[in-house]
């Protein structure tokens, strides 16, 4: 279960972002759109990260869902 | 031959009834197509009816496929240039072409109107056109089968691409040969994924009318991304792609059966796993699959093979599905080094600007094409294995390498740069780059990602940049390629 308040799970985000696609400050207007690097290989890389960071599950439904910083806030936020 | 071609290709936009283009709920039929292709025609022909170089710079719109078949119909040259380039690249290819229009839909980089007029091209709006109301009915020209049909661009080791001219009997050669061998049915929904810039667009361009069929493109990242949506939501029957795309399936959803309309599967451009073809058969279904090899030099593709479960055990300690046998009206050869070459009514007449023409030879009075390509003769079938330079393949866009590196080392700082490919799992492949920096620091160089982006297409920019403080070198004091990969080839992404 994650129990981590905002502020923690930016910084999480940040982090993951930082060292899945080489962007120092990610912000929530960003998505597959304004990242280069989040292709399709690289989006799966960036669900295993969150899986193994979050310790959750995440099935194809929502993995296709997950293409913006703001909508895997919003997944984790959920998973509460 | 190639007139009654052209008359087939015309055929269904004169009378068919069917829808032409899908995207979503966006349809139009072919007679409205024919009505927009007219108008372009007016604008493009009116009062300038020699042969023209076109560039068409859009996305996979409506007005860009009318305009497409606008510009072979009335037998000027097509080329294709997808948005987003960088301009410095762009322009190196307009000098290298001299272009007579460049047809725009998206918005054009700062330079192209500026030195249109020091190449007297004329710089037309697509959108503008369509608004348009004059129109002018297509005449059937006397095509040559030996004038250019379009130009491709395909990546050169000094940094500037190279021109790829295609004729009308290059690329035709081709679609006769698909149209003989796939099973198609009137009507077929046909998939388009890749840009126009990369050739296997020809088959769907051109198959589509000549099946009746409805070209239902993807346009967006995310719908790249994830095809499954596009390919069900549309009711695909045949899908063209690189062989990562089905991986990119697969990987999210490695199990159980994926409901999907596909009967053709038209897969090219890179190595075709045997587990990718497990897939097809047992995951999606997939009655007739098949694995297509060619260059964009060569006319599209130049061997097929028709898959059958059976290739499952019969190819098992090779692990791929081969390429082949060549397709009608291609000649091979194999040289000692196990080179492929290629001869026949395919191969174009030679790079623009008459560069590298040590790739063309002569033997006894017939011309060859060197791929570079290594093959391998296994019963029947050949087995491409890879390449004699430094070229690389990712997702079936060929990249020379030192196309790269000479741009990286233009980097203020960059002393030394050698790129290479890591593969990931799946035997998915990504470009990866090792750098030393004048003063030895293995430090990050910042702006150098978004440099190269300014100068290379998102495709040729390396997805993780290593530092390193020396290169590694052979005994001959070269730089050891070989070594770099393989430090590397460990923990890069």
């Amino acid at each position: 279960m994650y129990t981590r308040n905002k502020k923690d799970l930016d910084i999480a985000i940040k982090k993951i972002f930082a060292e899945t696609f080489n962007i120092a400050d990610v912000s929530d207007d960003d998505s597959i759109e304004t990242i280069s690097l989040w292709d399709s290989m690289g989006h799966m890389e960036l669900i295993s990260r969150i899986e193994n960071d979050f310790n959750v599950r995440i099935d194809p439904e929502d993995i296709i869902k997950l293409v913006s910083v703001t909508s895997i806030k919003e997944f984790l936020r959920g998973k509460e | 031959m190639i007139g009654t071609f052209y008359e087939k290709l015309m055929a269904p936009f004169l009378r068919s009834t069917r829808i032409f283009y899908k995207y979503f709920d966006e349809e139009y039929t072919y007679g409205r197509a024919y009505s927009l292709m007219k108008i372009i025609n007016h604008t493009l022909n009116r009062n300038n009816k020699n042969r023209k170089k076109i560039v068409v710079y859009g996305g996979k719109s409506f007005p860009v496929y009318c305009a497409i078949y606008s510009i072979i119909l009335s037998d000027n040259v097509w080329i294709p240039i997808t948005p987003g380039i960088p301009p410095d690249r762009l322009m190196a290819m307009m000098e290298l072409l001299h272009p007579d229009i460049f047809l725009y839909e998206e918005e054009i980089p700062q330079g192209v109107v500026e030195s249109a007029g020091k190449i007297k091209m004329e710089v037309i709006s697509l959108t503008d056109v369509a608004e348009r109301k004059e129109s002018m009915d297509f005449e059937m020209c006397k095509y040559s089968p030996n004038d250019w049909a379009y130009v491709m661009f395909t990546s050169g080791s000094t940094g500037v691409p190279k021109g790829v001219p295609m004729t009308h009997l290059n690329y035709i050669n081709f679609i006769n040969n698909a149209m003989e061998i796939l099973p198609f049915q009137k009507g077929e929904i046909f998939s388009d994924y890749h840009d126009f810039a990369f050739d296997i667009s020809i088959f769907y361009i051109f198959c589509a009318p000549l099946t009746e069929g409805t070209i239902a493109p993807i346009r967006k990242k995310e719908e790249r991304m994830f095809p499954l949506n596009h390919i069900q939501k549309n009711k695909i029957t045949v899908w063209s792609s690189v062989p990562s795309v089905i991986a990119c399936i697969q990987r999210l959803r490695p199990a159980g059966k994926l409901e999907n309309s596909i009967r053709i599967m038209f897969l090219c451009g890179e190595p075709f796993s045997l587990s990718i073809l497990k897939y097809c058969y047992e995951n999606l279904d997939i009655k007739e699959v098949y694995d297509f090899y060619g260059l964009t030099e060569t006319g599209v593709e130049n061997f097929y093979h028709h898959c059958s479960i059976d290739d499952l055990e019969r190819f098992r300690e090779k692990g791929f599905v081969p390429i082949g046998r060549p397709l009608k009206g291609n000649d091979i050869k194999v040289t000692e080094e196990k080179e492929l070459l290629l001869s026949g009514c395919q191969v174009t007449p030679g790079y623009l600007g008459n560069i590298e023409q040590g790739r063309f030879e002569t033997i006894e009075g017939d011309r060859w094409y060197h791929t570079g390509d290594i093959v391998e003769k296994f019963e029947d079938v050949y087995f491409c294995k890879g390449r004699i330079d430094s070229q690389v393949k990712i997702s079936g866009h060929r990249i020379e390498l030192m196309d790269i590196e000479v741009h990286i080392k233009q980097f203020p700082g960059i002393k030394e740069a050698i790129c290479f490919v890591t593969e990931q799992t799946m035997g998915v492949k990504r470009l990866a780059c090792a750098v030393e920096t004048q003063d030895q620091a293995d430090t990050v160089i910042p702006g150098l990602e978004g440099w190269l982006r300014g100068k290379l297409p998102e495709y040729m920019v390396p997805k993780v940049i290593h530092h390193i403080k020396a290169m590694p070198t052979n005994n001959n004091g070269k730089i050891d390629r070989k070594a770099i990969r393989e430090m590397f080839s460990q923990g890069a992404r």
